[in-house]
C-alpha cells in the first residue's frame, strides 16, 4: 500500500468529492419524490 | 492464601489507573448525565477487564465472546443502525432537502483530523479510523475502527461517545467565533411543504440505491439505518418499528458498551496514542461545526434568500443535541427566532452525510490494499 501524505490527501479530496455527489443525487431524488408524490390520501 | 494474593500482588499502576479511568466514565454517565447509556457499561467494562486474571475477558471470557460475536462481525454497529433508523424522523429533511448539503460540508472535521493523524505518524488506516470521530456517530466510529484498527478501537469509541455528549460544550464558542450577532439572528422560511407518506416510504429504499452504488462499502451501514426507518414509516409494522425503537436499541447498546469496555485493558489503552486520539477527536468536532458553518457562510453569497449560518452546524450528525444548541443559540440572538426544524433537517442530513463518507473512505482505503 502506498502509504504517503499524498495518498491520504488524494483519498480524502475524492471521499469529499464523492459524498457530495451522492448528496446531490440525494437531492435531486428527493425533489423528484416530493413533485410526483406531493400528497396521499391517508395524509388527507 | 497465596491463591487469595495473587490478584492483589498482581495489580500494576497501570491497572489502577484504568480502575480510575472506568470510575470516571461511570462518575460522568451517572452525575453529568454524558452518554449514560454508553459510557456506564463502557466504564464497567474497562473495570471487569482490568482486574487481574479477570474471568471476563479471554479466550472463554464472556466479554471476549461477545467481542468475537457482536464487535469483530460488526454485527452490534449495524444492529443499532437499524435502531437509530426506526427513531429518525427524516420528514425535516424531505421538506427541506438543501439542508443534505450542510450534512456533507459537517464532515469537514474528518478529512482534517486524517490529515492531522497522518501527520503524528499514524497509518494511513489508523488515520481514517481515527478522523472518522468526526462523524460525530458512535456506531459509525466503532464500524470503521474495527476494520482498520482493532487495536485502537477503545480510545476511539470513547472519543466519538465522549465528545457527542459534549456538543453542547463544544458547538457554542465555535459558532460564535465564526458568525456575527447579526447573522445569528437570521430567520428562517417556517411555511414548510407537507412531505405524503409515499414520499417517506420510498425516501429510504432510494437513498440505500443511491447510496450503495456510489459506495458499495456503505451497504451495511446506509442499508441498515434507511431498513429501520422503512419499518418506522411503512404504518404497517408498528410492533417492529417500537421493538427497534426500544428493545433492540437498549439491549444492543448495552452489550455494545460493555464489550468496547472490556478492549480498554491497560497495557493498549494507557499509552500516548490513546492521548492523542481523545486530542484529534475533539479537533473533528471543532472542525465539524466549523466547516458546517463556513459553508453556510459560502452559500450565503450567492443565495438571494440567507441562510442562519448556524444551521450548518448542524449537519454533524449527533442527533438531535446539535439541532437543540443550535436553537438555543438562535433563541438567545433573537427571542422569537425558530430555527429548529432546519437544524433538524440538517442533522438528520449528518447522519446520511457521515454514513456516506465512511462508506467511501472505506471502499478508497481498502481498494489500497
Amino acid at each position: 500500500m502506498t502509504d504517503t501524505i499524498a495518498t491520504t490527501l488524494r483519498i480524502l479530496l475524492q471521499s469529499l468529492a464523492v459524498t457530495f455527489f451522492g448528496m446531490i443525487v440525494i437531492y435531486s431524488a428527493i425533489k423528484l419524490l416530493v413533485k410526483f408524490f406531493p400528497d396521499d390520501k391517508e395524509d388527507k | 492464601m497465596e491463591v487469595l494474593l495473587a490478584s492483589f500482588q498482581a495489580i500494576t499502576w497501570k491497572s489502577l489507573v484504568m480502575f480510575i479511568i472506568g470510575g470516571l466514565l461511570i462518575y460522568l454517565a451517572i452525575k453529568k448525565d454524558y452518554e449514560p447509556m454508553l459510557l456506564l457499561p463502557i466504564g464497567f467494562g474497562a473495570i471487569l477487564a482490568n482486574i487481574p486474571f479477570s474471568s471476563a475477558i479471554g479466550e472463554n471470557g464472556f466479554l471476549t465472546i461477545l467481542y468475537n460475536a457482536g464487535i469483530y462481525t460488526e454485527l452490534f454497529p449495524v444492529l443499532i443502525f437499524i435502531a437509530i433508523g426506526a427513531m429518525i424522523d427524516f420528514g425535516p429533511l424531505l421538506q427541506q432537502p438543501f439542508m443534505l448539503f450542510f450534512g456533507a460540508a459537517a464532515q469537514f472535521g474528518i478529512f482534517v483530523t486524517t490529515l492531522l493523524a497522518r501527520a503524528f505518524g499514524f497509518s494511513l488506516k489508523e488515520a481514517v479510523s481515527i478522523g472518522i470521530i468526526g462523524a460525530a456517530d458512535g456506531p459509525t466510529s466503532i464500524y470503521v475502527a474495527n476494520l482498520f484498527a482493532g487495536e485502537l478501537i477503545g480510545p476511539i469509541t470513547v472519543a466519538a461517545y465522549s465528545y457527542m455528549s459534549l456538543v453542547p460544550l463544544i458547538q457554542p464558542p465555535v459558532i460564535k467565533a465564526l458568525t456575527t450577532p447579526e447573522e445569528r439572528s437570521i430567520t428562517m422560511d417556517l411555511n414548510l411543504q407537507k412531505v405524503s407518506k409515499t414520499t417517506r416510504i420510498l425516501f429510504p429504499i432510494i437513498v440505500t440505491l443511491v447510496a450503495g452504488l456510489i459506495a458499495p462499502m456503505s451497504v451495511a451501514l446506509v442499508g441498515s439505518l434507511m431498513f429501520g426507518n422503512l419499518i418506522r414509516e411503512c404504518g404497517v409494522l408498528d410492533k417492529l418499528s417500537k421493538a427497534a425503537q426500544n428493545e433492540l436499541s437498549n439491549l444492543v447498546t448495552l452489550l455494545l458498551g460493555i464489550t468496547i469496555g472490556s478492549t480498554m485493558v491497560a497495557e493498549k489503552f494507557l499509552t500516548g496514542k490513546t492521548m492523542l486520539i481523545l486530542g484529534m477527536g475533539l479537533f473533528a468536532f471543532i472542525f465539524d461545526t466549523a466547516g458546517g458553518v463556513l459553508f453556510a457562510k459560502l452559500l450565503n453569497l450567492f443565495l438571494p434568500r440567507k441562510v442562519n449560518p448556524m444551521i450548518g452546524a448542524a449537519g454533524i450528525s449527533a442527533f438531535p443535541m446539535s439541532a437543540r444548541v443550535i436553537q438555543k443559540i438562535a433563541q438567545k440572538e433573537n427571542p422569537s427566532n425558530f430555527v429548529l426544524m432546519q437544524a433538524v433537517g440538517a442533522n438528520v442530513a449528518g447522519q446520511v452525510g457521515s454514513i456516506l463518507a465512511a462508506g467511501v473512505l472505506i471502499y478508497l482505503v481498502s481498494a489500497l490494499g
